[in-house]
This record gives structure tokens, sequence and C-alpha cells, in this order.
């Protein structure tokens, strides 16, 4: 790899382009060139559905002037093209005509966090389709009853440089591998779906972490096991958040709110509540972009700010929030390395990266003998959150029943409903068994897709309500 | 540079290094984004946008590749790449890229002529209307989680080795408000959206904001209700996401996996008389119009549910042949992606009565004003979701209601629809009147 990677602008063209965006008066200017490869593998009724490879290459032009900005994007990587989206971002200010001199430093390499080992782009077409048909033949095997196996094994290479007009001229290279099994049980004219997924920032060695037949294994056990579940409760009751996976409700219905645009726009309930206990002594989240491997690792963030970790809640006491560049100015920040996005095409966006909540010190035999009637919602999927009042509802992947300290039957249709700030006071017990969720998560923040990490120990909650389709 | 020429290329291409068949669809345009808030711009986004994507089969076989890069090196690679795929594939004797359907296709008026024409000033200008309209609406609204105008003028090109390529031309635009309404420590958030081909087809920006700040409103000092069976009303925001699912359960590639409830359902009633549902891409100025599908083939109007008999499913070009039916026009995707099946404009057809007589019809029942969450199993039909609305009570609307759950099943949903209303609106592709479910489950405390 050479430091500067093929077919981008070099130093020179990219201080025209930050000038000519800076020409109109705004106080702060960037340029992002990203190129990436992208291979995907889907498979379906055991036929390839789909074998595709991406190739995506363009620049996105940020001018900011106070809190105005104005962003352009092209897909064509000449310095022409550059000037001429550099121009429409430039309008956003209003200054006049105004030359200016721009100097970048030398371009330098991001510290790469995740040693990649296999790169995707050196695995063969065929070995790609293999990965995907093995998965397929573990979940098949497992039961006759797997009536639908869907696999989809999907890597990505990107290169991106970012430079601005305060100097900063960067370069790395990230890495995702990824593979999503979703399965189909049948019996008795009834059908139920299971899924798994395994995802990091690494290349094909991320099947010597967990091979691809086990995750088909644990897609086939989970739709199988649901022919025999019952239909959900509804009502008010205790909740054992599973470990690992139930990291996805940490992230949309408490996370969020940590994010520094909506606190600098007032729309967290965080906002100004720095030093305030929110949540029991128990809790402990953090946001951490530098465990290496993780799907939510960076080397810098897609404004050029290395990732960190920052401390979010700590012993029950808010401590901190997530910026970008922006936000992190206009709130007399520094930026936290949260600036995000999805490709070229995107403004950065405050955004998580690996969200946690620390292990506590309680087995988690004891935090499930403790309850005497509850739901287990071992596995959490999808899920919304209405920002503004911190409402979510969250639908259960894999769920059972609590009865006398023991884990019972297993019951599908299940949602989870309740509130982010409320959820951190009810809070009662942390399980010592914390684990990373394996496939991590996708977030849809502002239109834009971004992988995250995220996980927790085994949780309980006093009460949540649970929305079921039995009254 | 000559887009329509290079797509032609791109096949040909290809069918000289060996694909059987291949295909080349490129989109490319320009768009426009303006966000405001507090009476001022907070952002203006623009992008001239590109790209292509190179279907090949070698012994049907499909390999695929897309690009932004238009270089002659990387159309190259991609082709290169695309067949290597194809050669290791599996064959499937159903897939494969169908002859167009015609070469000449009936105009359905998408393509606002003056949208290009209209200086960014009076766009902006339009999105800090419908911002303040909000505002004026009522003095809770302080600020808004998002005021937003966009849109995009962008053509498509189709080609295959063979025959000419066929183009389609259209353009897009979209106001959105979503205001927050604070009382006390409360907040509540409001969504309104206008979306059509047409500027001057949108919905006036001030009518925009006050309905938003309007929905904001009317959810201060919501509370739960006891859990409960009664009748849920479904405006028409969130009629047309149950709309959109019922779509979803009708689609071909859906069918044929078993993983929809809908499943070996022609000719069986399976809803009430009330639910007749139609996917037409003929419909003149309309957002999921299109004289042809993304593989060639022209739009219908195609009529899936009929007074709650299932009359057809909906197909592309291979979903249909392993079905033994004809394509219907429902071939979907953009250049990054193989086609699935996808909406035209799809919509429950309305009925006669006005909204507030079906409203006044209720009892004790729940109008859903939002849904939240993703609980729909389309395999399944299972349905539950979180849901927000407005308490009715003996005709009138009573009071505000959140953090309850509705629950049921798609099936026995299209088993109940009992009244709908006259008033059909869309929410982009997808289209819903007011409409009610005689009983479902309302979990709350």
């Amino acid at each position: 790899m050479t430091d500067n990677p093929t077919g981008f602008p070099d130093k020179e063209d990219l201080e025209r382009v930050i000038a000519a965006t800076l020409a109109k008066g705004a106080e702060f200017a960037e340029v992002y060139l990203e190129r990436r490869t992208t291979d995907t593998v889907q498979l379906e009724a055991q036929i390839v559905r789909e074998a595709s490879r991406g190739i995506t290459a363009g620049a996105g032009i940020r001018a900011i002037s106070g809190e105005k900005i104005g962003y352009a994007y092209t897909d064509d990587l000449d310095p022409v093209s550059l000037i001429e989206a550099a121009r429409m971002a430039a309008e956003i200010a209003t200054g006049g005509d105004k030359p200016v001199a721009v100097e970048l430093g030398a371009l330098t390499r991001a510290e790469p966090r995740s040693a990649t080992r296999i790169f995707p782009i050196e695995v063969e077409a065929a070995d790609k389709i293999e990965t995907a048909q093995s998965a397929d033949q573990a979940a098949r095997d497992y039961d006759s009853r797997i009536s639908e196996v869907l696999i989809g094994v999907m890597d990505s290479d990107k290169s991106f440089v970012i430079a601005n007009s305060e100097g900063i001229n960067v370069s790395d290279r990230q890495i995702l591998t990824s593979l999503r099994i979703t399965t189909v049980a049948e019996a008795k004219g009834l059908r139920q779906r299971g899924f798994r997924s395994l995802s990091g920032t690494v290349g094909y060695e991320i099947f010597e972490r967990e091979t691809q037949q086990d995750c088909a294994l644990d897609a086939a056990r989970q739709a199988v096991g649901l022919l025999d579940a019952q239909e959900a409760p509804a009502g008010k009751m205790v909740l054992v958040l599973g470990r690992g996976r139930g990291g996805v409700l940490l992230h949309e219905a408490i996370g969020h709110g940590f994010e520094g645009d909506f606190i600098r726009k007032k729309t967290s309930l965080f906002t100004g509540r720095i030093g305030e206990k929110i949540a029991t002594e128990t809790c402990t989240i953090v946001d951490d972009s530098t465990i290496p491997g993780l799907r939510g690792t960076i080397n810098v963030d897609d404004e050029g700010t290395p990732g960190g970790r920052t401390v979010l809640v700590e012993k029950g006491i808010l401590k901190g929030f997530l910026f970008d560049r922006l936000n992190g100015r206009l709130m007399n920040s520094a930026s936290t390395g949260n600036g995000r996005r999805q490709s070229y095409k995107y403004m950065p966006v405050v955004r998580m990266t690996n969200t946690f909540m620390q292990p506590g010190d309680t087995p988690p035999e004891e935090i499930i003998e403790s309850v005497k009637q509850g739901f287990y919602a071992k596995r959490i999927g999808g899920g919304q959150v209405d920002i503004a009042s911190g409402n979510f509802v969250f639908e259960v992947m894999e769920g059972y029943l609590i009865e006398d300290g023991k884990v019972g039957a297993p019951v599908r249709g299940a949602n989870l409903i309740g509130n982010g700030a409320e959820v951190l006071k009810k809070i009662e017990m942390v399980g010592n068994d914390f684990e990373y969720d394996p496939g991590g998560g996708t977030c849809g923040k502002a239109g834009q897709a971004m992988p995250v990490g995220n996980g927790v120990p085994t949780v309980k909650l006093s009460e949540i309500t649970v929305g079921g389709t039995r009254s | 540079m000559d887009y329509t020429e290079l797509a032609a290329d791109v096949t040909r291409k290809a069918g000289k290094l060996g694909a059987d068949e291949c295909d080349c669809m490129m989109e490319v345009g320009h768009e426009l984004t303006v966000k405001v808030r507090q009476g001022e711009v907070e952002s203006i986004e623009r992008a001239d946008f590109r790209g292509l994507g190179i279907r090949t089969f070698i012994n049907k076989s499909l390999g695929f590749g897309f690009t932004t890069d238009f270089s002659a090196a990387s159309i190259d690679n991609l082709i290169e790449r695309s067949l290597a795929f194809a050669r290791t594939a599996t064959p499937d004797p159903d897939a494969g890229i169908p002859e167009f359907g015609r070469t000449e296709f009936p105009d359905l008026d998408l393509n606002d002529p003056e949208l290009d024409d209209t200086p960014l000033s009076a766009k902006t200008d339009m999105a800090l209307a419908c911002e303040q309209a909000a505002y004026d609406h009522d003095k809770r609204i302080k600020y808004t989680y998002g005021t937003s105008y966009s849109d995009q003028k962008g053509r498509v090109i189709l080609a295959r080795v063979g025959t000419d390529p066929i183009v389609r031309e259209g353009t897009h635009v979209d106001l959105t408000c979503v205001p927050v309404a604070e009382d006390g420590g409360e907040k509540r958030m409001g969504i309104w959206l206008s979306a059509e081909r047409f500027l001057s087809d949108l919905e006036p920006a001030a009518a925009v904001g006050s309905i938003a700040a309007q929905r904001a409103v009317s959810m201060l000092g919501a509370s739960t209700v006891p859990t409960q069976k009664a009748a849920v009303v479904f405006d028409q925001r969130t009629g047309s996401q149950v709309v959109a699912n019922i779509f979803d359960s009708l689609d071909g590639e859906r069918i044929i996996q078993g993983m929809s409830f809908l499943k070996d359902r022609i000719g069986q009633k399976v809803g009430s008389d009330s639910a007749s549902l139609v996917d037409d891409g003929q419909m003149a100025r309309r957002i999921g119009s299109r004289p042809f599908d993304s593989e060639g083939t022209p739009t219908r109007r195609t009529l899936a549910i009929d007074k709650g008999t299932v009359k057809s499913y909906f197909y592309d070009y291979r979903s249909a042949r392993k079905a033994g039916a004809e394509p219907t026009g429902n071939a979907s995707r953009g250049f990054a992606s193989i086609p699935s099946v996808g909406a035209n404009n799809f919509y429950l057809i309305p009925g006669k009565t006005p909204r507030d007589d079906v409203i006044g019809q209720i009892e004790n029942g729940l109008m859903v004003t939002n849904l939240l969450g993703f609980g729909v199993n389309i395999t399944t039909g299972d349905f539950s979701r979180g849901a927000e609305g407005l308490w009715i009570k003996d005709g009138k609307i009573s009071h505000p209601v959140h953090g309850v759950t509705i629950a049921g099943n798609l099936l026995d949903m299209l088993k109940d629809m009992e009244a709908v209303a006259s008033d059909l609106r869309f929410f982009g592709r997808i289209g819903s009147p007011t409409f009610v479910v005689r009983e479902m489950t309302i979990a709350g405390e």
C-alpha cells in the first residue's frame, strides 16, 4: 500500500479544492476522497442469488460557516469535478470572493487498530461462494424442519483521504467482513425465523473467530426452537436482558441520547445534565472505537480525528457526550472521534462506534434465580426510538418466560416497550458475564447506514412493558 | 459523455468476453437537499450522481458488478469479476434477462420541466415557510427535529445486447417537517410530509408545517390505557405502513420462498369486502409511476386483492418464471443492486365514507397516528408494533395515548377491515385512506 491510494488527486490539487471551498468566506473546508470495493454473495434456496463486485469512488466536500453547512459530492475524482463541487459547497457562505492560500501537511497514514491477515480482495470468487454454501449446508443438516436458509457473505475494502483547512491530511484503509444468516423452520403450517450474524473490521480470518457453520447452527436452533414457542404475554413484568446481543437496546434506546448533535440542539433528554445521577450505581456505559476487530472499530473517524474511548456514564453518573468537529466546536468540546459517514455521498454525523455496558459482579445464574416471574429477552432484534421522548419498542427474536427463578417456556412475537431514561433507573442487577455482540449492528441515523459494535452483560430491569399477542 | 452509448458499449463488451446474456442499468442525475432550523438554513447538500450496474449470465449463472467510476479500467475490472462470479455461481434455470416489452412507451408526465429553473432561494423559502408554520400553529412548538426540502432529477438507461437502449426520466420533490411540542418536561414529535413528481403538486409549505405541528401537539398529555381488545383506526400515514406490509406479503419472491402468510391463497377470500388493494405503475404524475420497470417490462395496473379475494401476486422476471406466471412490471432496483420485487403505486382502494364519519362510528378504540418498532413478521403474519395515537370514545377524540403495543395478525386485520374512508393519500409509492380494523389487542398496563 502506498500512502496515497491509487487514483486520488495529489496534495496540490487538494489545496486548490480547499481554497475554492473557502473562497466565499466559509471558515472551515474539508475534502473527503473515497474508493471502496465491496463483494457480496447472497445464497437463497441453495442458489447463488447474487454474487457481486461493487466499486464506488467519489468525493464529498464540506464548507462550514457558523452553524451552516454546505455540502456537495461528486462521483468523479478528477480535479475539475472536485473544483466544481467545491464551488457548490462554498455558496453556503456569503462573504464575497476572496483568494485564500491553503497549505496541507504531508499525507500521513492512520495507525491501524486491527491487523488484517486475509484481505477480502485477495479471496477468490469461488471461495466466497463456498463460504456461503457451507453455512447453508450446516443449517439444513441441523434439523429436517429447516425449510429455508438465506446466507449473505459481504466484505468491504475502503481507502480514503481526508484533508481540511486546518492542515489535516490523513489517509486510511478499513476492512469489514460480515456474515448474515436467516433460517426458516416449518412444522404443522407454522413458520418461524432465526437470525445470526458475525461481523468485524478484519478480513476472512473472521471465520477463525467463529466458523460460518457454527453461526448457521445457532440460527437454525433459534428457528426450530420457536416452533414450540407459545404466544407472548402482554403487560408489565421483570425483564432479564441477555448478554451480548442485548447491547442493541443500549445503543438504540439510550446511546443516541449521548450524541453531541442532539445535545447541542437540546433534543436529547440528557442535555445539560453532566454530573447528574441518571442511572443506578451498577451502570457504567462507554463508547470505544479502539478495540481491535469489532464491527464499530475505526482508526480515524471520517473527519480525520483518531478514534477514542469516551466514558458516558460512570456508576450511574452522566460523564460525557460524543462529538464530531462541528458540534464539539459549538459546544466548546473537542471531537471525541465520533464524526462518521456512510460514504462520500453524506456529511459526517455524530455516531456511536462500539457501545458497551461494563460488567458488574453478579453471576448470571443469580440474576435469573432472583426473578419469581418475568421475561428473559435472550436476543433482541430491530427496534425504534423516538428521540424526543426516549420511548422505544424492540422486537424480541428469542425470548423465554422466567418462572420461580428458572428459564421456562420459549415465547414468540414479543415486543419490549419502554423509555430509555426510565430503563437506566430500573437496572437492578448487572452480570459479570460481559460479551460483545458477535454480529454487531447497523445504525440508521440520519438516513446513513453505519456499522456499529455493542455489548452488554446479563442485565436485570425491575420492570418493562412486554407487548405480546396473548392478552 | 454519451451515457446511452456507454451503457450499450458495456453490454457489447461483456458479450464479447463470454456472457450469454447481459444488461446494463445506468442512473445519472442531480439532487438537492435543504435543511432549515430555527428560521435559518442549516445545510445545503448538492450532488451530481451517476452509477451503472452490469448483470452477466453464463449458463444461467449470474454475476453482477456496479460502479460509480466510469473509467475504462474500472469497467473492465467489473466485467471481469462479474464473469468470474458467473462462472462459479450456481445456475438458476429461471433467471435471465427478458426482452424489453416494447420500444415505445406512453408519456406518464413524470418530469417537472420547471424544477431546474426554480431558484435555490425559492426552495429554501419553502422549507423556511414550512418550519415557521409549525411555530405559528402553537406556542408549544419550540423547535423541529428536522424540516427539509429535497428534489432530484434523474435519468435511467437500460441496455441489453441486440436492442436499442430504453430511457426514462423523472423528477421528485419532497417537503418534510418533524416538529417537537414541549410542555413542562414532556416532549412529543409530529411528522408530516408531501412528496410529488411536480413542485406545483406539493401540498402548500404552510399546510405541511401546521399539520405536523398539530400531530405533535395533539399527543401532549398522552397516557397509557389498560390492556384490552378494541377497534383500531389507522390514519393515512400509519395505514400506508400497514399497506406496505401487505405489499411485502404479496411479493412473488417471498411467496416462492414460503416467507409470506399469503402463500397458496390465490382465489381465496382472506379479507373483508372492504379490502381491495391495487398496484398501478401507469398513474400520471405519481411518484411510483414509470413506463417500464427495472428489467424493461412495461408497467401495468394489477388488482392484487379484490373485495377480500387474493387475485395476484407481484413478480419480476425471475420470480414469475418460478411461479409459472407473467411478470407484473414490478422489477425494482437501483444501479447497485440486482432486481427484486417492488411497488409501483400500491394502495388500498378508498371507500365512499368521509373520514370523520368513519371515526364517528367508533364506540371505543384507538386511532393510531404513529407506529414504532419492527414487529411485523411477514412469514407468519404476526403483527405487534408500538403505537401512539388518540383514543376514540363514542365517535369523538377523547385523549392522547402512548406506551401501548397493538398486536394481531395481518390475516385477521384483512378479515376485520371494516370501514375504509374516502381520503386516500400517498406517502411515496404507498397509499392508504383512513381505515378501521374491528378488533386488535391493545397492550398497555
